[in-house]
């Protein structure tokens, strides 16, 4: 009786438990959702807001052919993130959502002033075992010193001091990014990690899921950066 | 009937349960993504692969190899303090009762084949698990940056993350290699073990078992023996099918399946004291036994708090949700 009554009392406190964790669960996704929609919608307007702001400018001014020529040649990116109102999973042949990050280093990166280059844009944490064993691949692209080409690393969600610690420890020079919010990750959804992005003149090349060591991953990158500068 | 019913397959129901609400992500299983939810920031006490499309919580171990892998830039307070008050309050009567991969292997053990006894060579390999504990869920992640438990060994990651996901997920079976291939046959060589030896990944294998075996003997809850009424016919460890010396020793799941077979009705389940009705006739060193097991309980329960509450206010629960809501490619086999 003893061991039925116990039994029965485990059994009720773990349903209990789990599923006022699920509530829980349901209400932080719905948050989160909703938070990644307010965000994309916001941008979205931002975004559209300077394109009207710019249309109007060079329709005012019609002045200068260069800008036509570069609305012509680069893709218009009030749409890229939006697809029905959610964040949609990125391929490759889509424009690149624009974003701005603030770097380690205290500068930020805007990814529309790289629009003529080609960029190589990684997520990563210092949890995730094969981002770390694939980080020295980016510092060898960085050292080679390529014309045109950016290289990014975005820290999925940690804390600022994680990623000092780690540029700290590692002395890594490339530019790294902070993202504790997930905000830029938001643009560029995906399930695991290391996610790593050729973009090139603002469209995705090629895209990267997992990490082999960082040889390979060298070699990898270093092929489709080839690739689009050959273009 | 219905009550005989019950107390016959009560744990069967409590496993079933557990395993249903570790997994209770539906959606998951249709549409191959995982639960990206708020209590992933939370660890489930048994072995579930947090990259199982149904998971809706962290697996612990997997959580404390992550951990170890970036404890140099962070230091892991809030896995540590989580696996401190899981194994203190309930040491290995999760494995018994809370963990969906020990309940799948007693499921197939009743597929009617010959069984393999317990003998000294199964007693001898239940050390296994510590040894595993040693070097691929401490010394591998710390020095080669990888899950190594979760990457080479790990039959639960490969069941719900691997198979599941690559079936699910066409552009992820393009990854799969020798390491699907290696962590499949583990699986496969697991399993099949299983069926012909009572629960094999627990007894010689599991290092989750392993850790929460540190804490039998200091558990709030859990098998207890009432010594006053104990005739020391050891009917209990002749007809356990774990390699136990002593009813809740290091190998003691608390399955409860010794409280049947006890003659004297010496064995229940039970809150905090290891003896019951210590008596007056209470020897002294019996008594400071007991004494002594208060404090390091005290000491334990304060550590496990003190963990805890600098882990939460360290964003432990959030670091801990951001790694379980994204796919695990080493417990898949694809890292």
């Amino acid at each position: 009786m003893r061991r039925k009554g116990m039994i029965k009392a485990v059994c009720v406190a773990l349903a209990a438990v789990m599923l006022a964790g699920g509530v829980t669960g349901c209400a932080g996704v719905g948050d989160k959702e909703t938070k990644q929609t307010q965000e994309s919608e916001t941008s979205a307007s931002k975004e559209q807001e300077s394109a009207s702001t710019q249309e109007s400018e060079s329709e005012a001014a019609k002045e200068s052919s260069s800008e036509e020529e570069k609305k012509n040649r680069f893709p218009d990116r009030a749409n890229a993130t939006l697809k029905e109102g959610k964040v949609k999973a990125l391929e490759e042949g889509d424009v690149a959502p624009d974003f701005t990050a603030t770097l380690a280093d205290g500068s930020t990166f805007t990814l529309s002033e790289h629009d003529e280059d080609v960029v190589l844009l990684n997520f990563f944490a210092t949890w995730c075992g094969p981002c770390m064993r694939e980080m020295p691949a980016f510092e060898m692209l960085k050292d080679d010193g390529l014309d045109g080409v950016a290289i990014l690393c975005v820290d999925c969600m940690e804390e600022k001091k994680t990623v000092d610690a780690l540029v700290k420890e590692k002395g890594y020079t490339f530019p790294i990014a902070y993202d504790e919010e997930g905000i830029i990750e938001a643009y560029y959804p995906t399930d695991g990690i290391p996610y790593t992005l050729v973009i090139d003149q603002g469209v995705i090349f090629k895209v990267y899921l997992g990490a082999m060591d960082a040889e390979t991953q060298y070699k990898e990158y270093k092929g489709a950066i080839d690739e689009c500068l050959a273009k | 009937m219905k009550k005989n019913h019950f107390r016959r397959f009560a744990r069967r129901y409590v496993q079933l349960l557990a395993a249903v609400l570790y997994n209770c992500n539906f959606k998951g299983f249709a549409t191959g993504k995982i639960w990206q939810g708020n209590t992933k920031g939370v660890c489930v006490p048994g072995l579930n692969c947090y990259s199982c499309p149904g998971a809706v919580a962290a697996c612990p171990l997997g959580s404390l190899q992550t951990a170890l892998l970036s404890s140099k830039y962070k230091f892991p307070y809030y896995v540590l303090g989580t696996f401190l008050l899981l194994g203190l309050f309930l040491g290995r009567f999760i494995c018994g009762f809370f963990c969906p991969f020990g309940f799948l292997q007693e499921l197939l053990h009743k597929i009617p084949t010959p069984k393999i006894q317990k003998s000294s060579v199964t007693r001898g390999l239940s050390y296994l698990k510590y040894g595993i504990l040693l070097i691929f869920v401490i010394a591998v992640p710390l020095i080669t940056l990888a899950p190594g438990f979760c990457k080479y060994l790990c039959p639960a990651g490969t069941l719900e993350a691997g198979i599941l996901l690559t079936l699910l997920q066409e552009r992820l079976r393009a990854m799969t290699g020798a390491l699907f291939t290696w962590k499949a046959a583990v699986l496969i060589l697991i399993l099949l073990t299983c069926v012909f030896c009572f629960r094999a990944f627990c007894r010689f294998l599991c290092p989750l078992g392993a850790i929460y075996s540190f804490f039998n003997p200091v558990s709030f809850f859990g098998i207890k023996v009432d010594q006053a009424k104990c005739i020391h016919c050891d009917a209990c460890v002749r007809h356990c099918k774990m390699d136990v010396r002593k009813v809740c020793d290091r190998e003691c799941i608390q399955c409860g399946e010794c409280i049947g077979r006890c003659p004297a009705s010496a064995i229940h389940y039970g809150v905090a004291n290891g003896r019951k009705n210590p008596g007056a006739n209470c020897k002294d060193a019996v008594r400071k036994r007991s004494m002594a097991r208060i404090v390091l309980r005290t000491l334990l329960i304060a550590a496990a708090i003190v963990l805890l509450l600098i882990g939460l206010k360290d964003n432990g629960f959030n670091d801990l949700k951001n790694k379980a809501i994204r796919i695990c490619y080493e417990c898949m086999g694809i890292g």
